[in-house]
């Protein structure tokens, strides 16, 4: 269950990206935000890359609620 | 069925659309987005003309005015509601139609001045000291040339009850079924209950009840006004007997998902080959039973041949309609969720395979 809800996402297959993401972002030097809040994407993990490619995923990612930016 | 709705000028819906439904239909959107609109719109454009609902909607929503004469206090319904921007002058108009760009299934009500020697006016228009008596031309298409009806509005721009008692005789009416946000009535329940006693569907109603009380061996009215009026409890004529217990005991005594939950079913066995409309259809019902309530509403609207619109604010409400939805869409989608937002033209629509998808990954659909 999400905790809330962002208006970027970006989703990802598992948790080492989840992790490596911001890293590589701040390490380019942009700042990466220190709450949910103020994170400049929220990182959505799959568990699994069958999971985040199933059919119907995408499409329903693209209509939820709040979304502006979404990226895979 | 109705596959696209579109409706203009209707409350706060100005230019807006619904399409791709299916025979369960679940609308989501923040509150004051149109959700219970969308369900007034349908009734209004199935009922083809008839009062009945306007006086229906716009009393549930307490949109009344209220006035003293010598005699008695009296109530019209203040249309003006009805219109987007909660005004009208004449040529307002709103309009609800079935298909996108025919007539085929087309309802709409315009503000007129009345001629005085109309004739299909219902009941003669009163003066007024305004000026030109104003009406209300109801005009709708079934397929069949256009009719229309005309309605006079008092002086003070209301439309009287009378008016919405009268019968309009046209066997082309669906069956139609409004449950409101608020508890079906006594004598609403009474009156639907008596259509089903003794019926195969009968079956359905314990069915329905034993999703939250797995012991109720049977339901019945007690037809008496005794229990109502000794005890003064809304539901002191329905009673259900429940496994290892002598008594019958009150359905009142079971507690609000009890009585929610078959009036959700008694709607929807007395809605055959028409339509149900609830509004936030989980209101009484714990998180655990709505997975067995949409079960008890898809198969039975299948059955009957019965489309639902239902709204609702609850995740748990959405995340279990894909307790009957399936991945595999190829044959189009029979359970949609439809997201409001308001000033939107178009709904949001998720087929089967997307709520499913939803619910398995936490996807905001509200």
């Amino acid at each position: 269950m999400r905790s809330k809800v962002h208006p970027k996402r970006l989703l990802v297959e598992g948790r080492e990206e989840q992790r490596v993401i911001p890293e590589l972002i701040e390490k380019n030097g942009i700042e990466w935000g220190d709450s949910n809040d103020s994170w400049i994407v929220k990182i959505d993990e799959f568990d699994g890359v069958d999971k985040l490619l199933k059919p119907g995923v995408i499409e329903a990612e693209l209509k939820s609620s709040g979304l502006s930016h979404l990226g895979r | 069925m109705i596959d696209v709705i579109n409706i203009k000028g209707f409350r706060g819906l100005r230019d807006f659309s619904m399409s791709n439904l299916g025979r369960i239909n679940l609308l989501v959107g923040t509150n004051n987005s149109g959700k219970s609109s969308v369900l007034e719109a349908i009734e209004l454009m199935s009922s083809k003309g008839s009062i009945r609902p306007i006086w229906s909607a716009t009393s549930r929503r307490g949109e009344l005015l209220w006035f003293d004469d010598d005699t008695r206090r009296h109530s019209e319904a203040d249309v003006s509601h009805l219109f987007y921007g909660h005004r009208f002058n004449v040529g307002s108009r709103f309009e609800i139609s079935d298909s996108a760009g025919s007539d085929n299934n087309h309802f709409s009500v315009e503000v007129v001045s009345i001629p005085d020697d109309n004739r299909d006016v219902l009941v003669a228009p009163q003066s007024s000291e305004m000026g030109d008596s104003l009406g209300l031309k109801f005009e709708w298409t079934n397929g069949l040339p256009k009719q229309s009806l005309l309605a006079p509005l008092t002086p003070q721009g209301g439309l009287t009850s009378r008016l919405g008692r009268i019968p309009i005789d046209r066997n082309d009416l669906p069956p139609i079924q409004f449950i409101s946000t608020a508890a079906l009535l006594p004598v609403e329940i009474q009156s639907l209950f008596d259509e089903v006693v003794l019926t195969p569907e009968e079956e359905l109603l314990l069915e329905a009840l034993r999703t939250i009380e797995p012991d109720i061996e049977r339901i019945a009215s007690i037809g008496s006004d005794r229990l109502r009026s000794a005890s003064g409890i809304r539901q002191g004529n329905i009673v259900i007997k429940l496994k290892n217990q002598k008594d019958r005991i009150p359905i009142g005594s079971m507690g609000d998902g009890i009585w929610r939950m078959l009036g959700i079913a008694l709607a929807l066995v007395n809605a055959r080959n028409g339509i149900l409309l609830v509004d936030e259809i989980d209101t009484g019902l714990h998180y655990s039973v709505l997975s067995k309530m949409w079960h008890l509403v898809q198969s039975t609207a299948e059955r009957l041949n019965v489309q639902v619109f239902a709204t609702t604010h609850s995740r748990d409400c959405y995340e279990s309609l894909a307790s009957i939805s399936h991945d595999d869409i190829s044959e189009g989608s029979v359970v949609t969720i439809q997201r409001i937002e308001k000033n939107a033209k178009q709904a949001i629509s998720f087929t089967e395979q997307e709520i499913v998808a939803a619910s398995e990954s936490g996807i905001e659909v509200r």
